[in-house]
């Protein structure tokens, strides 16, 4: 039974990941992609991991699985951050003709 | 199955890592590839050569090749007159803005190449691989730059600060479209 | 072939599309994106098959790359802000 759940939990994660890969296509400008593409794949990546902790039970592995989410949601928002702000100070300017 | 993705995935950005014409995209698909043959140590049983993998391919090799490029070395420099074309071949003495340019550049530790070239400067803008082209006129002197090089800033500045009487004008180009990498 | 086994040949193959994006973007930022995505897809990937394969000191690597997998991304992007000055 709490098989099941963990296994809805990854099937979501994985539609999650896939909507993002789909807006790494489908935008034509580069600040519409790193919009869609960062906030999924944080919600993806917290999702996976949850399901994967509650697959695994109450062990020594979980919790460092737990440490690892931790960590990466501190710093997968930064380095998103980072390159938003490199391309904005850098004068990336999105052209008004291909903007939908 | 997977396995086979993971390797077809190495050769690939192996292959568009050599072939590259822009050095710092070059340093992004090392990134890549660091990442992904991190993982398939890891397929193979070796968790050890993984983490080694991991720490260096992520951290130490980039900073290693990004000093690398900002200190990259030979600064080709091409010069075409068409003031005086008929006796190009004759001219032994550079002008002295040249000069003083090369100077600059030694002593930002590069090491400058100066080619004199008797085309126009538009086969010259098409066809070479170049830093700076330089374009001299009967008044004026054109500089042609590429946009993202990092060392036009400091080469305007000296030329403006210290030659402001020849009528200097610096001409960026944009970024090429050369997307086959 | 189990559940997390095709989990796994999922995220190959999302990790090769992220791939084209990565070598077909028009900007550099764009494969700074693609690199950073491809870095969250391996961090699960390397867990799942920590789960696989019932090692837990697979785990480790992933501690790893959790720690450090953002500095190569970030000196890039400063790299390119600050027209070749890291400091």
């Amino acid at each position: 039974m709490i098989d099941l759940l963990a296994y809805l939990l990854i099937t979501v994660a994985l539609l999650f990941m896939a909507l993002g890969v789909i807006g790494l296509f489908r935008f034509n400008d580069f600040y519409s992609r790193i919009l869609i593409s960062s906030k999924i794949e944080t919600v993806g990546f917290l999702t996976i991991m949850i399901g994967l902790i509650v697959l695994s039970g109450l062990t020594y592995a979980t919790m460092k699985i737990f440490l690892i989410t931790l960590l990466v949601m501190v710093t997968n928002p930064l380095s998103t951050h980072a390159i938003a702000r490199s391309a904005f100070l850098s004068g990336y300017t999105i052209n008004q003709e291909t903007r939908r | 199955m997977t396995e086979n993705i993971f390797l077809i995935a190495l050769v690939v950005l192996a292959i568009v890592a050599l072939n590259t014409k822009k050095l710092r995209r070059a340093v992004v698909y090392l990134g890549a590839f660091s990442l992904v043959s991190s993982f398939v140590y890891l397929l193979y049983g070796a968790p050890d050569v993984a983490i080694a993998e991991a720490i260096i391919g992520s951290t130490i090799t980039t900073v290693l090749y990004l000093v690398a490029l900002r200190k990259y070395q030979v600064f080709s420099i091409y010069y075409a007159n068409s003031a005086n074309d008929q006796n190009l071949r004759q001219l032994k003495n550079e002008p002295p803005f040249l000069t003083s340019l090369e100077a600059f550049l030694i002593k930002r530790e590069m090491e400058p190449q100066l080619i004199y070239s008797g085309e126009p400067i538009e086969t010259i803008l098409a066809q070479e691989k170049f830093d700076l082209a330089i374009h001299h006129t009967d008044q004026d002197i054109w500089i042609y730059g590429c946009a993202e090089d990092y060392q036009i800033d400091a080469v305007e500045e000296y030329l403006l600060a210290n030659h402001s009487d020849l009528n200097i004008h610096l001409i960026r180009c944009a970024e090429g479209d050369d997307n086959e990498a | 072939m189990t559940f997390l086994e095709t989990t796994l040949l999922v995220i190959a193959i999302y990790i090769t599309l992220v791939l084209v994006r990565v070598i077909l973007g028009p900007t550099i930022w764009d494969r700074l994106l693609g690199l950073n995505a491809i870095s969250a897809k391996i961090i699960m990937s390397i867990v799942i098959l920590a789960l696989i394969t019932n090692q837990s000191y697979l785990l480790d690597v992933a501690l790893v790359y959790a720690l450090l997998g953002f500095i190569s991304t970030v000196l890039i992007a400063r790299f390119i802000e600050k027209k070749g000055d890291i400091t």
